[in-house]
């Protein structure tokens, strides 16, 4: 070991120690030095105090420092306030990231809004970082430009951070609100934005996993977000788009195309437009008005019954690929075949041809469309560069719709689309044409932004998109999607995409940084209320099952009965669950006596007159001459001449049809509990009801695994009292396997015909739409037949009426129940509440 | 002079009479209706109309009785209509009892014909009365008089019925179905729909007849969608004749058109959207008749 000369002044002093800890501290140390001798030469010993205090408590951050010191010392001419600044956020455990995004950004940002400036920016920070190091972290690192928006100044910033104050103590919720506001700011109004935050926090408030969760926008917080959005909302409205797609194409559109799902659009991920894969269509959750979802949806529906995605359309101009070519390879491909490579460029042109031929069809079709269609363009904002050019040349095109003569009016480029013979290979040719000659429409414009293929495609209408058909991949995920977000498969689905997220708000991140993961957990799971996961058709052979009680089953198909089809057992149900039911028993006390105080209370009193009494309070004027006269005819009368007003007798008897499918073991969508435990909880409650009111009440479940093992669960029959035992069955129940909802009306009218009582009230609660491991996919088919079981029951004199807590319901159940035949609780907290006033419904509309 | 009188009064007529002198009520034959009905009154067999609301069912038996020259005696059934409603009761006058004859006996007496609309809404033994007059007996018992009128050799039995919205509850039973001569009446076509409606509210430019039966047309594909009963003719009719009397085209056809047939806001919203397409301010007045189905 070589001698080494005291130190003899402090800053040396620290550089020795530096030294001894660590070679690299001490090089970027003595690195840096000279900068900050030349800015303030007494303060390089407090500097480098401070850069030890860092290096010690955080290698990543004492680096960081040394690093960012020489810019940071130009940029201030000074140590101040800097050095403070970063020392107090160094000193904050675990902020390493946040000294690092300070010590890289603070200069530019002084630059930008001024020393007060970036005491603001900074004092922002700091706060969220002594909150939580990790939100602090993403706060610095993320461009300070992006954090504010382009061209505005630190009070923008202020306001986008605002709503998160009342975020409390949130931790890492705090780190994915950031992203949320970033990811939506744009997109989603301030004012929808702060409610959603407001609504956020509440959520956070009560559990922190729900609330980052919401932050996130999974589950709950996308709902509540697609709720408060401004525009169209196709969950609550979807119904009259599917009733516009009816009215004007009919059979002429694909039955598979009628029955759209909802896309994985998210606000921030681009225009809200309608994809297709050629064959079905994905309408995003809320469109920006609803005139974008009615042209939009029309249109999208236009290319379906227009033939744009025929299969053989455009072989003989492109050629066919290779077998197993999806329609979207298929597309690529043949837009590949002008250009040489993928270009969004022809993509675009031979977009705007395409559209052009099918709004001309459409505009024949449907009165009005056109001008519509021309006011629409006319109040969308233009794009500009190569975008803006092909905007122009549509709106151009658009202006041929009502023409007397649109080919003249198209022009002799386009005039060839006016045909009524046109096809997508027209328009493909139109648009080969077009490119090959001028690379689509001329202007005088640059188009130096309009290279790739997003700006390029942001010449489409709003509620229209890129022609191109969805990739296999994303087709599937949707689907899982929105086969019910409730099972892992949707919650993956979720999660699986990431979010898109402004390419700014991403450039300034560090990939090592990312590795580290210190934003917690990213494994959550999609909380929701939903039906089994789709099962494709078993491949293995399988035994029949036989016995039980066979019934028919509509197939729609062939338009006729599968005799026999289904078949129902009745079985007992093995779990009792004595404990829980006393549990349950103990803790819907309250509930219970609310609820019986509340029948008794509205007891309907129907006040039907009885003609042709003995006794009564008024006379019964046609009995009364009936009975004069056939006095005078010297008959004998029975004096039965009186009308009695007297209340009927409560004659109802009641079958509660609980869907006991695997779905019900989802926890709730707010992520407070399960399913399955509100759906015992109001079981119970409702059958305690009925009891106290005297009505003969029923209480079954339902799930079944293929059409030959439909399983009828005895919980509760007409005549038993609702004892331990019936409770410690209902407390006991658990969801398994699916639900052929048909199969289980048809039995339970059965039994509901021989109910003692004269009205006869089927109450059905589920929680998803039918569906079967052997449905092969096909939502529509035990949709239907789940339909006519229900007007079998009708039929039969039986009222029947669904409550369901799937949110998605009202894209499916008015079909299948019909208007005012079924509710959808969007709470499924309230689900033994709601029962008794839907009882109350039934009861005053049930068939008499 | 009479006529006046009863135009300011509101005139009051037996309602057994013959048809009014004059041109028979317009009515635009679909098929081959006419015929059958004429053969049917040939040979007094009982008649049923069945159809969807508004479709002309009662206008043709107006046409027919105008064309035959018969009395028409209409009974609109409801559910409280008892047998006694239809062949009559007795009455007290002063001391005495007077029988009154009801609507139906008074037809068979009198040789009209008796025309029970949506016969199924009446209550059952109401069918029964009718039984004896459908087949080759031809008469009406009167139970309590303890008589039976032998049919007038002009009287006719005709009842509608619309297989579309009563429950199989309330469903005829098929041995009264089986008494009658059916004619099944459907909407008309577009072609014949535009002319009725040209007729019914003469003086309409035609390109608002097309444009209004267009629409109208377009709803009906929503029967089956939450919609219980498709747009009419008759709805089409009412939509035209308030544009006559001075409505906006739009407003007319809410009111005749939409907003009767629906309380649900998606569908009310719907129909909208479709009369706007015809006649709202995007419409282009000019616009070619729009074919019925263009094809795909």
């Amino acid at each position: 070991m070589t001698d080494r000369a005291q130190p003899d002044t402090p800053e040396e002093e620290i550089l020795a120690q530096l030294e001894a800890v660590s070679y690299v501290a001490h090089r970027d140390a003595c690195a840096a030095l000279p900068a900050v001798r030349a800015v303030e030469a007494a303060g390089a010993a407090r500097w480098l105090e401070a850069g030890r205090e860092l290096f010690l408590r955080d290698r990543d951050a004492g680096r960081a420092f040394w690093r960012g010191t020489p810019a940071l010392a130009g940029a201030f001419a000074g140590l101040d306030p800097w050095l403070e600044q970063a020392l107090s956020l160094g000193r904050v455990r675990g902020a390493w990231r946040a000294v690092e995004g300070f010590m890289a950004q603070a200069g530019a940002v002084r630059a930008r809004w001024g020393g007060a400036g970036e005491r603001r920016w900074f004092d922002l920070g700091r706060r969220w970082t002594v909150r939580d190091a990790g939100a602090g972290g993403r706060y610095f690192e993320t461009p300070f430009e992006a954090l504010a928006g382009a061209g505005a100044g630190v009070e923008a910033l202020e306001a986008l951070l605002a709503p998160a104050e009342s975020l409390g103590e949130g931790g890492t919720a705090l780190g994915a609100y950031l992203d949320a506001a970033l990811r939506l700011r744009g997109t989603v109004d301030a004012g929808t934005f702060a409610r959603w935050a407001a609504r956020g926090a509440d959520v956070l408030r009560a559990a922190r996993t729900r609330g980052e969760r919401y932050f996130r926008l999974e589950g709950e917080g996308l709902d509540s977000l697609f709720e408060l959005m401004p525009g169209f909302s196709v969950r609550r409205r979807g119904r009259l788009l599917r009733l516009l797609l009816e009215a004007w194409f009919g059979a002429a559109l694909p039955e598979a195309a009628r029955a759209w799902r909802e896309s994985d659009w998210r606000p921030g991920g681009g225009a809200a437009a309608v994809e297709t894969d050629g064959r079905r269509l994905w309408l995003p959750a809320v469109f920006p008005d609803r005139e974008a979802a009615v042209l939009g949806v029309l249109h999208a529906a236009g290319h379906l019954v227009y033939g744009t995605y025929e299969p053989h359309a455009l072989a003989a101009e492109a050629g066919s690929g290779g077998p197993g070519e999806g329609p979207a390879e298929a597309w690529t491909r043949r837009c590949a075949s002008v250009t040489g490579e993928a270009d969004g460029r022809f993509r675009a042109v031979f977009d705007l041809c395409e559209d052009l031929r099918v709004d001309l069809r459409l505009a024949r079709r449907i009165p009005g469309y056109a001008k519509r269609l021309q006011r629409l363009a006319r109040a969308a904002p233009r794009p500009s560069g190569y975008a803006g050019r092909l905007r122009d040349a549509l709106c151009a095109g658009l202006g041929a719709l009502d023409a007397d003569h649109p080919a003249d009016a198209l022009g002799p480029r386009l005039a060839p689309l006016a045909a009524p013979e046109a096809t997508v290979a027209t328009a493909f040719a139109c648009a080969r044409a077009w490119f090959r000659e001028t690379g689509g429409p001329e202007g005088a414009e640059t188009d130096a932004d309009g290279a790739g293929p997003a700006p390029a495609a942001a010449f489409h209408l709003p509620g229209r998109g890129p022609n191109a058909p969805r990739p296999a991949g994303a087709v599937a995920a949707a689907h899982a999607a929105a086969a019910g977000a409730g099972d892992e498969g949707a919650g993956e689905a979720h999660t699986r995409r990431p979010a898109a997220v402004p390419a700014g708000a991403r450039a300034g991140r560090n990939p090592r940084v990312e590795s580290r993961g210190a934003m917690g957990g990213s494994g959550a799971r999609g909380a929701g209320v939903g039906s089994v996961a789709r099962v494709p058709p078993s491949p293995a052979p399988r035994a029949p099952r036989r016995g039980g009680r066979a019934y028919p089953e509509w197939d729609y198909r062939a338009q006729a009965y599968r005799e026999g089809w289904a078949r129902v057992h009745d079985c007992e149900l093995r779990e009792h669950d004595a404990a829980g039911a006393a549990r349950m028993w103990e803790a819907t006390a309250h509930l219970r006596r609310r609820l019986r105080r509340a029948l008794q209370r509205q007891r309907p009193v129907r006040r039907a007159p009885l003609r042709r009494r003995p006794d009564g309070e008024d006379l019964d004027l046609d009995a009364a001459v009936d009975y004069v006269v056939a006095r005078r005819a010297g008959l004998a009368p029975r004096p039965d001449v009186y009308v009695r007003r007297a209340a009927r007798g409560r004659d109802t008897a009641v079958l509660l049809l609980a869907d006991l499918s695997t779905s019900i073991m989802a926890t709730t969508p707010d992520g407070g509990g399960r399913v399955v435990d509100r759906l015992r909880a109001a079981l119970l409650v409702f059958a305690d009801a009925l009891e106290e009111v005297g009505d003969p009440c029923a209480v079954r479940g339902f799930a079944s695994k293929y059409h030959d093992g439909v399983e009828y669960y005895r919980i509760k029959a007409f005549d038993e009292p609702l004892d331990a035992d019936r409770r410690a069955r209902i407390a006991g129940l658990t969801g398994r396997l699916a639900s052929r909802m048909g199969a289980a009306i048809r039995r339970a009218v059965d039994e509901l015909r021989a109910a003692p009582a004269q009205r006869r009230l089927l109450l059905i609660l589920s929680d998803g739409r039918p569906a079967d491991y052997d449905d092969g996919g096909d939502l529509r088919y035990l949709h239907e037949d789940t339909r006519l079981a229900m007007k079998e029951a009708r039929d039969a004199g039986i009222h029947a009426f669904c409550v369901t807590l799937d949110p998605r319901a009202g894209t499916y159940l008015p079909a299948i129940f019909g208007v005012g035949h079924y509710l959808v609780l969007e709470d499924v907290d309230r689900l033994p509440q709601r029962l008794p006033e839907i009882y109350l419904r039934l009861r005053r509309g049930g068939a008499a | 002079m009479k006529k006046l009188l009863d135009r300011v009064r509101g005139g009051e007529r037996d309602a057994v009479a013959a048809p009014e002198p004059g041109a028979a009520p317009f009515y635009l034959p679909q098929g081959n209706e006419i015929a059958v009905f004429e053969a049917a009154s040939r040979r007094r067999l009982p008649v049923m109309l069945k159809g969807p609301t508004g479709c002309g069912k009662t206008r043709f038996l107006e046409h027919m009785a105008h064309r035959l020259g018969r009395p028409l005696v209409t009974v609109a059934c409801h559910e409280d209509l008892t047998a006694a409603d239809l062949v009559g009761r007795f009455l007290l006058e002063g001391d005495a009892t007077v029988w009154q004859d009801g609507p139906l006996t008074r037809a068979v007496r009198e040789g009209a014909i008796c025309y029970l609309d949506e016969i199924v809404e009446a209550r059952t033994d109401t069918t029964v009365v009718i039984h004896p007059l459908t087949d080759h007996r031809r008469r009406l018992p009167l139970d309590r008089k303890s008589r039976v009128v032998e049919a007038h050799e002009d009287f006719q039995l005709v009842i509608s019925y619309n297989p579309g919205y009563q429950t199989v509850l309330k469903d005829l039973k098929p041995s009264t179905k089986q008494r009658f001569v059916a004619i099944a009446f459907d909407y008309p076509d577009a072609a014949a729909e535009r002319a009725i409606v040209a007729q019914e509210a003469g003086g309409l430019p035609a390109g608002v007849i097309d444009s209004l039966v267009a629409a109208g047309r377009r709803a009906r594909r929503l029967k089956d969608h939450g919609l219980e009963e498709a747009t009419s003719t008759r709805a089409m009719v009412y939509a035209a004749q308030l544009m006559q009397a001075g409505l906006a085209p739009a407003a007319a056809c809410r009111a005749a058109m939409v907003h009767p047939l629906t309380d649900d806001p998606e569908l009310v919203a719907a129909l909208e959207e479709i009369v706007d397409a015809h006649f709202g301010p995007d419409a282009a007045p000019a616009a070619p008749r729009p074919a019925d189905d263009p094809p795909a």
